[in-house]
């Protein structure tokens, strides 16, 4: 038999490396800035595009798609080329795909901070940038898709068909929940309203987790475990049945993060009963990546790759039992909006991605450089550091969050809330704060541990070259040789037959969910006193997007006692049928604002974003005060509203010919209110003057931003007016 | 020791308490048995190795060979239910079952799926299917039937509550405080919550001012305490404070307020609102009442029939 020789394309894993760990520390340090903010609210005052709601969606964006994406492509290019034996498909492919990822992690890094933000949870970029994804993921599945179609292996081992589902998925997903009309260059509506926006925005959330922070990893688990253990990879069965398990189970699950919201019961339900189910497909993975281990432990006790690799499989051992578990009803009443979600998905981060994502560099690194690790006492401790780090991180947060939760519900037997105000809930939980800062800080000493022991590796080593190999051609199979081939063993040499399946087995679940609710007339029961917002309040909202206030409140009371009590009657889904796109949140680190319109004065409204500290002594919100200087931009309203008219909200054509109008007037009485505060008065005139004998030019508080979003939060929750019938019968 | 605490809870009848706690004695009873059993053990342990001493090398020898297979074989049982829960080969079985596939020098084994993952799966399955019929074949509670049965259990059980507790005020039960104690803490109330609104000396800033005789909704004890508790005009005036201050601390925060009736803050704002006159002389409770219902359903009135 001929056998051909080629060259294994290795300079395009190292390139991928290095960004993993370059984004790495950047998306880490980030996140570390803002667990500061907790602590130092105003730690970067009156510097807008370092405040907090703008940073947020900036840490788990390069956390997850450029320091996990980048480990993603790193291990895949790597393993996929020596499962298949052969070079990747196409260099220019595997060039643009790196540069196009690294391009688009810049530009998001550029775009977040100056507000440019669609506020989806990992969707907040804008439609160029979406686009640019779409092509790059695709760039990515052709190579992966040429390269196996000139394989010189004839089966596809696991790892190739979870790095199959996880290309197909991602790209069905982010498309789906992408969907956005422009208004310009940086600025889109999604296409979905409130309820529905909702479900296919949480149907993508989900399984972003499932399909590019684990399936992919699950696939990189496969091969780097194996060969870093030199141990057979325990049972082929269990890498069947729970490869189509977990991909045909995940996609249901979304609902999960929408329990007792607007979303219909039986929505809800199926998330719950998926999730559960989930338990052992999840759980499949963790077991196999462990048994493989078996009669190697002898090696994990000295080896810091697979020490790194064990603590990875267990974390996503914990994260995936505790994932359903937080999905039945009654823990997620407890859990949701809460640090102990914080918590989960920070094990699964850093755990599951981070350490196997370490363990893989550890591993790949001296490879690459044909020569040994600088220093396996750094990578040791190293371990340490980051195992404790992530102990110090997750713990602290679990007990603030179910201290919180537990604070929110506490009645007094007259029917008083214990903890009425908010505050006392947050200042209860600042020393959790102040510990999850510090395992946070820890977790990072060890990553840079890592780029100091990779850079003296790389000085050491020599250069990194394309690695020769060989193999012979696939030749056809004959009848003879298949005749007693298993069914699966038949797919696994059927590439293409093999992602047609696991694409349909993805595309069920979401279907079944997603369809009822763009099709169905009364899916969302409709409420006449609803009505779409103002020209200025619509400005305001865009405001409250820019500024990623979703990122701290949600809009989504929830029908408990507690929350009514606290919050007022709660949400129904005909309420948000105008919203393009949502903003219930996902996290309450300060109270839902869903029906805060009318609660305070404007005054107060004005006095909070100044500086919240006066009007909430304690607060850790920090100052806005480049909303109340900004003066608002009104040139696209009317381009806005049109938008929107597309997207099915009911304006007419007068409202949109009188919007500048419209804005003047509700400014004009907003400013009129705020005249009330002496206070204010005062101040005002003395900028005024000051402005105008300085020669520049003054802007009216009319036109400014703050009175935008003054305009729309006094809106929030107001179109329906409920009657406080308890308090009718008291007094009569 | 657990039979004998098993035992002991069946036997004693502690009503809806446990025996354990209803009878302290059984933790007397239970340590003395566990001292006891320790005691056996001791004796038996001390006799096994006098008797081991005492026997010949060859009795040594196979009396040690007897124990070693005895404890091989202790929970044999269990361990052949872990080993079948587990369903997999042994390392030294491996041989058997490694597939003939080589990934990049990766193998595979045969081994079959794990029996407790398996039934794991499928009980998770049953779950859910029993999950899902619950709500949707058979009447299960669904969310805002659960949110009514929540409101309702709550209502019954503030009912029940008032009907015994003491000292509660209410808009109409709420009275002047004048004593130096009450004032006192409604002066701490008012600087903490308050006065970033009104100021320190209620002399009002994003608030009105608190020591003239202006009152935009109603001057006197009553209206004030149904100022707090509601909160003011809607979007203008301020927020509802009853679920941060219980009605008898809105009792002394107000009367507090009314002591600052006529003192000269340091930078007074304008009057809002009009004189209040007591309207008790000529109008008793029968006024307050219909303004209190008024000022709920809507606050145009309020101001109007307030000040009337």
């Amino acid at each position: 038999m001929e056998v051909e020789k080629f060259y294994y394309d290795n300079k395009i894993v190292r390139s991928f490396l290095y960004a993993t760990i370059f984004w790495g520390i950047i998306g880490m340090s980030v996140g570390l800035l803002l667990a500061f903010m907790f602590l130092f609210p105003n730690l970067t005052e009156n510097i807008s595009w370092l405040s907090f709601g703008r940073l947020r969606p900036l840490h788990t964006n390069a956390v997850i798609f450029a320091f996990v994406g980048n480990a993603i492509f790193a291990g895949v290019y790597y393993s996929l080329q020596r499962l298949l034996k052969a070079r990747m498909w196409s260099n220019f492919l595997s060039k643009f795909n790196f540069w196009g990822w690294q391009l688009i992690i810049v530009s998001a890094a550029i775009t977040l901070p100056l507000g440019y933000t669609t506020s989806k949870e990992y969707a907040e970029l804008e439609w160029p940038i979406d686009i640019a994804i779409a092509l790059v993921w695709v760039a990515f599945g052709a190579n992966m898709i040429g390269t196996i179609l000139k394989r010189r292996q004839r089966h596809l081992y696991v790892a190739i068909w979870f790095y199959l589902a996880t290309f197909v998925t991602v790209a069905v997903l982010h498309i789906v929940n992408s969907m956005e009309l422009p208004v310009h260059a940086l600025k889109s509506y999604s296409a979905y309203a409130g309820v529905q926006d909702a479900l296919v925005q949480w149907w993508y959330g989900h399984n972003a987790v499932a399909f590019f922070l684990t399936t992919p990893f699950l696939g990189l688990m496969y091969y780097f475990v194996p060969k870093a253990a030199n141990r057979p990879v325990y049972s082929y069965k269990l890498s069947i049945v729970h490869f189509w398990s977990l991909i045909f189970i995940y996609i249901w699950a979304g609902p999960h993060h929408l329990l007792y919201s607007a979303l219909p019961d039986w929505a809800q339900n199926l998330g719950v009963a998926f999730s559960v189910m989930l338990i052992a497909p999840s759980w499949g993975g963790m077991i196999n990546g462990l048994l493989t281990l078996r009669g190697a432990w002898d090696k994990v006790r000295t080896s810091p790759v697979l020490k790194f690799m064990v603590v990875a499989i267990t974390g996503y051992g914990m994260a995936t039992f505790e994932g359903p578990m937080l999905s039945l009803k009654n823990v997620n009443a407890i859990a949701h909006f809460t640090d102990w979600i914080i918590a989960h998905v920070h094990v699964g981060a850093l755990a599951w991605n981070g350490f196997l994502a370490f363990g893989m560099i550890y591993w790949l690194i001296p490879k690459l450089v044909k020569s040994p690790l600088w220093s396996k006492g750094w990578a040791n401790a190293h371990f340490w550091i980051g195992t404790l780090g992530i102990i110090l991180y997750a713990l602290p947060l679990y007990v603030a969050g179910f201290v919180q939760a537990f604070m929110w519900k506490q009645f007094n037997p007259d029917g008083t809330l214990v903890y009425g105000n908010f505050l006392e809930t947050v200042s209860e939980i600042m020393p959790m704060y102040w510990m999850r800062a510090i395992g946070g800080s820890m977790y990072i000493l060890g990553a840079i541990m890592l780029l100091v022991n990779v850079v003296m590796t790389i000085r050491s080593g020599s250069k990194v070259t394309d690695e020769l190999a060989e193999a012979a051609p696939l030749k056809r199979v004959t009848k003879r040789r298949t005749a007693k081939e298993g069914y699966h063993t038949w797919l696994e040499r059927r590439p293409v037959k093999l992602t047609i399946y696991a694409t349909i087995a993805i595309l069920i679940g979401g279907m079944v969910q997603i369809i009822p609710s763009l099709m169905v007339d009364d899916y969302v029961p409709k409420i006449t006193s609803v009505k779409p917002y103002t020209a200025l309040e619509l400005e305001g909202r865009d405001i409250y997007i820019r500024e990623s206030c979703n990122a701290c409140h949600s809009q989504m009371i929830r029908p408990f006692r507690s929350e009514v009590e606290r919050y007022g009657e709660y949400s129904k889904s005909g309420e948000y049928v105008y919203d393009h796109p949502f903003l219930w949140g996902s996290k309450r680190t300060g109270p839902d604002l869903f029906r805060v319109g009318g609660k305070y004065s404007d005054n107060w409204h004005f006095n909070h974003f100044w500086d919240p500290q006066t009007t909430s002594p304690g607060s850790i919100m920090p100052r806005y005060t480049w909303l109340i200087k900004n003066s608002l931009d009104k040139s696209l309203t009317e381009k806005k509203m049109e938008v929107m008219v597309s997207l099915g909200v009911p304006y007419t054509e007068e409202e949109i010919t009188a919007a500048q109008e419209s804005m003047l007037e509700q400014g004009t009485q907003i400013e009129e209110n705020l005249f009330a505060d002496p206070d204010f008065v005062k101040t005002y005139e003395a900028d005024k003057q000051a402005t105008l004998e300085s020669g520049e030019e003054f802007v009216d508080m009319r036109n400014r931003e703050v009175v935008a979003l003054i305009a729309y939060l006094q809106r929030l929750g107001t179109d329906i007016k409920v009657e406080n019938n308890e308090e009718v019968t008291l007094n009569q | 020791m657990v039979i004998a605490f098993v035992l002991l809870e069946v036997t004693i009848d502690g009503g809806d308490q446990m025996a354990i706690e209803k009878y302290p004695i059984i933790w007397g009873v239970l340590a003395m048995l566990a001292l006891f059993a320790a005691a056996v053990e001791i004796v038996s342990e001390s006799l096994k190795s006098i008797m081991f001493r005492g026997m010949t090398p060859e009795a040594q020898e196979r009396y040690l060979e007897k124990e070693a297979l005895r404890k091989e074989n202790q929970f044999s049982g269990i361990k052949k239910l872990m080993r079948k829960l587990e369903g997999s080969k042994s390392i030294e079985e491996e041989g058997e079952i490694v597939l003939d596939h080589n990934y990049d020098g990766i193998k595979e084994l045969d081994n079959k799926l794990p029996p407790w993952w398996l039934y794991g799966f499928y009980i998770t399955i049953i779950f859910a299917g029993i999950y899902l019929a619950r709500y949707h074949i058979f009447d299960g509670v669904s969310t805002s039937e659960e949110f009514e049965i929540e409101m309702e259990d709550a209502r019954l059980a503030i009912e029940e509550y008032k009907k015994t507790a003491k000292d509660l005020v209410d808009v109409n039960t709420v009275e002047l405080l004048t004593e130096e104690s009450d004032l006192a803490a409604g002066k701490v109330i008012f600087e903490g919550k308050c006065a970033v609104c009104h100021k320190n000396d209620g002399g009002g800033g994003i608030g009105p001012n608190l020591t003239d005789q202006h009152w935009i909704l109603g001057g006197g004890i009553k209206n004030v305490f149904q100022t707090i508790s509601e909160g003011g005009r809607d979007g203008k005036g301020m927020v509802s404070w009853k679920s941060e201050l219980s009605p008898a601390e809105m009792a002394q925060v107000g009367s507090y307020i009314l002591t600052m009736q006529g003192t000269t803050p340091a930078e007074p704002k304008a009057p809002e609102g009009e004189i209040w006159v007591d309207p008790d002389a000529e109008a008793p409770a029968e006024e307050v009442m219909e303004t209190v219902v008024d000022s709920i359903a809507t606050e145009a009135e309020i101001t109007m029939t307030d000040n009337e």
